[in-house]
């Protein structure tokens, strides 16, 4: 019976195990396109901005639109103003009164922007790391179950052999 | 063999799920007007939080079982589901002040009743996961820890009317009333909640099992101990 558990647990272990692998490589491309996402919107302006936009108004992305893009966030609570030429004022992020209805998608560059590359970046990390954490203690605590199991198996073993010898 | 093949199959699918579903977050969907760039955390964020009720209310429906049935299953499956919703509400947690700081220029409003109550919830269910760790796993710890996943359960409904109840700053947006989404918004939103719901399955499945096997692990421990001393 401790055979068959033993056999049980391993099985676990190695699903465990192919869980974790294929959660591990989940996470590397996600990290990758992640990192992507961030070197664009920090490099040329923001190319998921402009692609939006482009997506949105049904044109393809222009220099001018990557150039009117905002910049990343350095500053978290700063509003970038988008058109290069004559800058408008900026505009004050909306105050936490009223509750937002909807989303609208940005039509061309977007005129205002909150600038959140990094915190978005940050944002999808730490829910990664979170997971992967996760993973990793099923993973800790299904070994720590296996070797249990072992530590029984050979004391019953060892008892059975006692028995015989007697 | 077979549920092991069924579950490295599923867990394969669920990465190419993710995999996309980032792309699509951050490489198709389009750019929201006001917000910018950091709207794109919505995704995964409101997602998770559809995922974290469901939890907690799966947790609560194997408490009632439990507590009616007193079979272990119920309880495994309450405490496996009731793990997986603390991690997915540790990530609306987190995701929610990194979008709201930019937004509304802070990370947290103490006045909003949603955050408060999701906060609240939250604790619930981390003292239900240190009831069962420090009460060990005898019935009194775990019929205890089942009115805690109880009774967390019932704020669920008023954490998703919290802005309608009592107001607050917390977007509205999946609440069928104003503007709501871009069907592109939509799409990549609804490939996120799948993903997610389908992540839950997986952890809950999993840790079911492990929950189980611990428990048998126990009762093997006690009778080897009694037999072969």
């Amino acid at each position: 019976m401790i055979e068959r558990r033993r056999r049980h647990a391993r099985g676990r272990a190695w699903t465990v195990r192919g869980a974790a692998a294929v959660g591990a490589a989940t996470a590397a491309i996600a990290v990758l396109l992640l990192a992507a996402a961030s070197a664009r919107a920090q490099g040329a302006g923001s190319p998921a901005v402009a692609a939006g936009a482009g997506a949105a108004s049904g044109e393809a992305a222009t220099p001018a639109a990557l150039g009117a893009a905002t910049p990343g966030a350095s500053a978290p609570l700063a509003v970038t103003a988008a058109p290069a030429a004559v800058p408008p004022a900026p505009t004050a992020p909306p105050a936490p009164t009223a509750p937002i209805d909807g989303f609208v998608p940005a039509e061309g560059p977007p005129a205002a922007s909150v600038p959140g590359g990094q915190l978005l970046v940050w944002a999808y990390a730490g829910m990664w790391s979170l997971l992967l954490l996760f993973v990793v203690a099923i993973f800790v605590r299904q070994e720590s179950v296996r070797r249990e199991l072992d530590r029984l198996r050979e004391r019953v073993d060892a008892a059975r052999g006692k028995k015989g010898k007697e | 063999m077979t549920g092991r093949r069924v579950f490295i199959g599923l867990m394969v699918v669920l990465g190419a799920m993710y995999v996309e579903a980032i792309r699509e977050v951050f490489f198709v969907a389009p750019v929201e007007r006001v917000m910018g760039i950091v709207q794109k955390i919505f995704y995964f964020h409101v997602s998770a939080a559809m995922t974290f009720f469901l939890a907690f209310v799966v947790c609560a429906v194997g408490s009632v079982a439990y507590l009616v049935t007193r079979k272990a299953r119920w309880d495994a499956l309450a405490a496996a589901s009731a793990e997986v919703g603390v991690l997915m509400c540790a990530m609306v947690l987190l995701t929610g002040p990194l979008w709201a700081w930019p937004v509304w220029g802070t990370p947290w409003v103490w006045d909003d009743p949603q955050l408060m109550l999701t906060l609240g919830v939250f604790l619930v269910y981390t003292s239900y996961l240190l009831a069962r760790s420090l009460l060990g796993g005898d019935a009194a710890g775990r019929r205890l820890a089942a009115v805690l996943g109880i009774l967390g359960a019932l704020a669920i409904p008023f954490i998703h009317y919290a802005v309608q109840l009592w107001g607050g700053h917390h977007p509205r947006v999946m609440r069928g009333e104003g503007g709501g989404l871009d069907p592109t918004m939509r799409r990549v939103f609804a490939l996120c909640v799948v993903s997610f719901l389908g992540l839950y399955g997986l952890l809950l499945w999993t840790r079911m099992r492990l929950f189980l096997d611990e428990a048998r692990l126990r009762v093997l421990q006690n009778r080897v101990e009694t037999e072969v001393a």
